[in-house]
C-alpha cells in the first residue's frame, strides 16, 4: 500500500428520495450508497467491485461531486492547497479541485458529444480550465492524440468515424489533458471487444506510470480487477463488506460475499468446471434491505446473530479489512488460478513479443 | 470434418448478405457448422462477426435487409419425435400433404418460406431460442405466465388449464422461487435474472431438440450469470437437448460447452471440442484470444497480449484471409490473396489457416506455382 494518501472517504451516503402520494413527499429513500468508507493511496489502483445495483458507480460520482453527496467526508490531498473536503467545498474550491479529479465512463457511444470534433472534445477540458490556447492548445491536443495510440490528424474527425476501442482512448485522453491526480475509471472496459479490451487495459497501465496517475477503477469483471488493481474493495447493497490488498482479498477472503463472487467468475480453462458457491436469490433493493448484515439472507454461514446485528468493517490484520461477523472464525475459499498449458511453450512465446509491440491501427 | 458424428442441425456454407444505404454487408461468407446431439455448442466471437446472424438465420428471423444467398441449413429430426409432430400438426389440418412429406427425416431450413406453416410450427416447438436482453424480449403488457402460456397453446395443447399447469412447471425447473406468484407477475415486477429464467422457461416449455442462446448471461452479473450457467447445464443433462450457445465470453464457453465454433468476419475459423480449443488452438486467431484475455493468477500487473489493430469495418473487409491485417504469422503472397479453405487437424478439429497444409484451393495452388 502506498504511504502517502491522496483520498480519504469516511461514512459518505447517497440517499434517492422516493417521492409518493398526492403531495409528492418523500416516502423512503433508495440508500444507493450507505456509509461507505475507503482510501485511496497515491499512485495506487483501488478497484471497487460488487453485482450492479450495489452503489458502486454511485460511489465514483458522488467522490468527484457529479452526485451531491447525502452525508460523509471525501478529503482529497491536493498538492498545493492540502487537505481539501471535497463534499462539503464551494463552488470556488470546487473549480480549483476538478481539474485534479477526472473520470472515464463505461459507454465511450454515449460519453463523446457526437457533434463535436474529436480535437474540441479533448481541448474542452482545456479551455474551460484556461490552461493554454491557440497554436499551443492544437500542439497539445496532438500530443495527447499520440499518447493513447491515436494520430493527431484524428482530431478533425467526428467521434461516430472510431470504433469503441479509439472511443474509450480518446476518453482517456479528455480525462489525462489536465494532467490530473485521481481518475474514476466507471467500467472503462467492460463495453470493448476482448481483443480491445487488453488494448485498453494496457494503455491505462503504461499512463498511469508515465503519469502518476490514481485510479479508482469501479468493475463487475474480477478477471480485470485482479489484473489491474493494487487493493480492492468488495461492495454489497451500498456498503463496503470488504477492502484488502489484491493478493489477500482473491486468495484469502474474509467475507462470504467475497467468496462467493470469487467463485462465480467463469474460469477459461475447461479442465477445471467449477460449480459455483451457489448464491441464492437476488441482491436486496437498496430501498427495503434486510435487517443486521445485508447479506445474510444468502450467506451460507450465516447464524441468528447475522439477522440482528449490523457487522462493522473492521481489521482482520495486515490493512485487510471485512464487515462479517464470522470474519476471524471461517476459512473461506479463494480464487482458482487458471491457466492454460497449451500457450506456454517457448514456440509460441515468438510471437507473443510481436503482437504485443503493436498498438491499435485505423 | 465433424460431419459424420450424430448430428442435429448442419451449416453449409451459409452466407447472407445486407443491403444498407451505404452497400452491401456480407453478414456471413460461407459459415460451417454442425450441431450435435445433446450436447452444447458454442459459437464464440468479436462483436460484428456474425455469431447473431447464424443463429437468426436458422430460424429464419433474419431483419428484412438481410438475405441468404447460399448455403443451407438442415435440420435432422429424430426419430421418435417425428411421429409426435406429425400428429400435432395434422390436428391443425392446416398442412398439406406435400408439407407433410418435408417434416419426416430432415428439413432443408433454407428452402423454406420464413412465413409458412412448416417454419413456424418448428420455430418455438423443435428450435427455441433465447435473447440476450430479457427486458426487451418479454412483452411489458402480459404477465410471465401468459407469454409462456401462448407457446404451449399454440404447439402442444389446447387446453387453457394444462397448458397454465405447464407453465408454472417449467418456471419450477428453471428454479424459479414461488413459481404460481411469478406467473402472474409483470416482466418490470422482475430482477434480470429471473427475467432470463423466464426466457428460458419460455424456450423450453414447448421441449425443443435445439435451443439457441444468443449471449443469455451477458447483461447479467457474474453471480447470476453462474446461477443460469448452472441452470443450462443441468436442463442439458435432464432433457438431452442441443445447445447453441452464442457469446464472447471464453470463461463462459470452457464452463459449458462441449464442442466450439470460433468466428471472425463471417467465417468460421476454427472448430474443435472445447478442450482442443482452450489446450491445442492451432488458429492465430483463437491463440491471441485466449492470451489477450486476464486471467485471475496468471501475469499480474505485466502487460496482456494483445491482438493488433481492431475488426475492420463491415463496408471494407480485406481480401484473403480476413485475419491477415491483424495476424502475428501473417505470410505475404498467401494470406492476402487467397481464402484459406478449412482444413482437419486431427481428429474432430478444424481450421480455416495457411499454416496448416490443404488450405489453398486446387486451382489457386496452380495459379501461383505458373506464377
Amino acid at each position: 500500500m502506498a504511504e502517502e494518501k491522496l483520498l480519504e472517504v469516511t461514512g459518505l451516503k447517497k440517499h434517492f428520495p422516493i417521492r409518493g402520494g398526492l403531495m409528492r413527499r418523500q416516502v423512503g429513500a433508495v440508500k444507493a450508497v450507505d456509509g461507505v468508507d475507503l482510501s485511496v493511496g497515491r499512485s495506487e489502483t483501488m478497484a471497487v467491485v460488487g453485482e450492479s445495483g450495489c452503489g458502486k458507480s454511485t460511489t465514483g460520482r458522488a467522490i468527484i461531486r457529479l452526485e451531491e453527496p447525502t452525508a460523509g467526508e471525501v478529503i482529497f490531498h491536493h498538492k498545493e492547497l492540502g487537505p481539501i473536503d471535497v463534499a462539503s467545498a464551494d463552488r470556488k474550491t470546487l473549480k480549483k479541485l476538478r481539474p485534479r479529479m477526472q473520470i472515464i465512463f463505461q459507454d465511450p457511444f454515449a460519453s463523446l458529444d457526437s457533434r463535436m470534433t474529436v480535437g474540441r472534445v479533448i481541448a474542452e477540458p482545456l479551455v474551460i480550465n484556461k490552461v493554454v490556447s491557440g497554436k499551443q492548445l492544437r500542439d497539445r491536443v496532438a500530443e495527447l492524440l499520440t499518447v493513447v495510440g491515436l494520430r493527431p490528424e484524428h482530431a478533425s474527425r467526428y467521434p461516430h468515424a472510431f470504433s469503441g476501442g479509439q472511443r474509450q482512448r480518446i476518453g482517456i485522453a479528455r480525462a489525462i489533458a489536465l494532467n490530473p491526480d485521481l481518475i474514476i475509471c466507471d467500467e472503462p472496459v467492460s463495453a470493448l471487444d476482448v481483443s480491445v479490451q487488453a488494448q485498453v487495459l494496457n494503455l491505462m497501465e503504461d499512463l498511469q506510470r508515465k503519469l502518476d496517475l490514481t485510479y479508482l477503477f469501479i468493475s463487475h469483471d474480477l478477471s480485470v480487477v485482479e489484473h489491474i488493481a493494487d487493493r480492492v474493495a468488495v461492495m454489497y447493497v451500498g456498503r463496503v463488506v470488504e477492502v484488502g490488498t489484491t493478493q489477500e482479498l482473491f486468495y484469502s477472503p474474509k467475507h462470504p460475499y467475497t467468496e462467493a463472487l470469487l467463485s462465480a467468475v467463469p474460469q477459461a480453462d475447461p479442465r477445471h468446471r467449477t460449480r459455483p458457491t451457489a448464491l441464492t436469490g437476488d441482491v436486496p433493493s437498496p430501498a427495503n434491505p434486510p435487517s443486521g448484515c445485508y447479506f445474510h439472507p444468502r450467506c451460507p454461514y450465516a447464524q441468528p446473530i447475522c439477522s440482528e446485528q449490523t457487522p462493522e468493517l473492521r481489521d482482520i490484520g495486515g490493512g485487510q479489512q471485512a464487515a462479517c461477523h464470522f470474519a476471524d472464525e471461517l476459512s473461506l475459499k479463494g480464487a482458482v488460478v487458471s491457466a492454460v498449458p497449451g500457450l506456454d511453450t517457448p514456440a509460441d512465446a515468438a510471437t507473443v513479443s510481436e503482437s504485443s509491440a503493436a498498438g491499435e491501427e485505423t | 470434418m465433424l460431419i459424420s458424428e450424430d448430428n442435429v442441425l448442419t451449416v453449409r456454407d451459409l452466407q447472407v448478405e445486407f443491403s444498407t444505404p451505404l452497400g452491401v454487408v456480407h453478414a456471413l461468407n460461407g459459415v460451417n457448422l454442425t450441431v450435435p446431439r445433446s450436447k452444447v455448442l458454442g459459437i464464440v466471437g468479436e462483436s460484428g462477426c456474425g455469431k447473431s446472424v447464424t443463429a437468426r438465420a436458422i430460424l429464419q428471423i433474419l431483419e428484412p435487409q438481410a438475405t441468404i444467398t447460399k448455403g443451407q441449413i438442415v435440420f435432422h429430426r429424430p426419430e421418435d419425435v417425428k411421429e409426435e409432430a406429425s400428429q400435432v400438426l395434422s390436428e391443425e389440418g392446416e398442412l398439406s400433404v406435400a408439407a407433410a412429406a418435408v417434416r419426416s427425416g430432415d428439413v432443408e431450413i433454407t428452402k423454406l418460406d420464413p412465413h409458412s406453416v412448416e417454419m413456424r410450427a418448428m420455430r418455438g416447438a423443435e428450435i427455441a431460442m433465447i435473447f440476450q436482453e430479457p427486458m426487451s424480449s418479454l412483452n411489458p403488457l402480459f404477465t410471465v405466465g401468459a407469454q409462456i402460456e401462448e407457446a404451449i397453446l399454440l404447439h402442444q395443447t389446447k387446453d387453457e388449464v394444462e397448458a397454465h399447469k405447464r407453465a408454472v412447471d417449467m418456471l419450477r425447473r428453471v428454479g424459479m422461487p414461488n413459481p404460481e406468484g411469478v406467473s402472474a407477475s409483470y416482466p418490470h415486477q422482475l430482477s434480470g435474472g429471473m427475467r432470463q429464467r423466464a426466457m428460458i422457461a419460455m424456450a423450453l416449455s414447448c421441449e425443443p431438440t435445439v435451443l439457441i442462446a444468443d449471449e443469455p448471461t451477458t447483461a447479467l452479473d457474474v453471480t447470476t450469470e453462474a446461477q443460469i450457467l448452472e441452470l443450462m447445464r443441468r436442463l442439458e443433462e435432464d432433457i438431452g437437448m442441443s445447445i447453441i450457445f452464442i457469446t464472447h465470453s471464453m470463461g463462459v464457453v470452457a464452463q459449458l460447452c462441449d464442442e466450439v465454433a470460433v468466428m471472425y468476419l463471417g467465417r468460421v475459423v476454427e472448430r474443435a471440442s472445447v478442450d482442443e480449443i482452450f489446450h491445442n488452438p492451432k488458429h492465430p486467431y483463437t491463440r491471441s484470444l485466449l492470451r489477450s484475455i486476464p486471467r485471475i493468477g496468471a501475469n499480474r500487473k505485466a502487460p496482456l497480449e494483445v491482438i493488433k489493430g481492431s475488426i475492420p469495418d463491415p463496408y471494407t473487409q480485406p481480401g484473403g484471409c480476413p485475419f491477415h491485417p491483424r495476424c502475428p504469422e501473417f505470410m505475404a503472397g498467401t494470406c492476402d490473396v487467397i481464402v484459406p479453405l478449412e482444413t482437419g487437424v486431427g481428429t474432430d478439429h478444424s481450421v480455416r489457416c495457411h499454416l496448416y497444409p490443404g488450405s489453398v484451393p486446387a486451382h489457386a495452388a496452380v495459379a501461383s506455382e505458373e506464377a
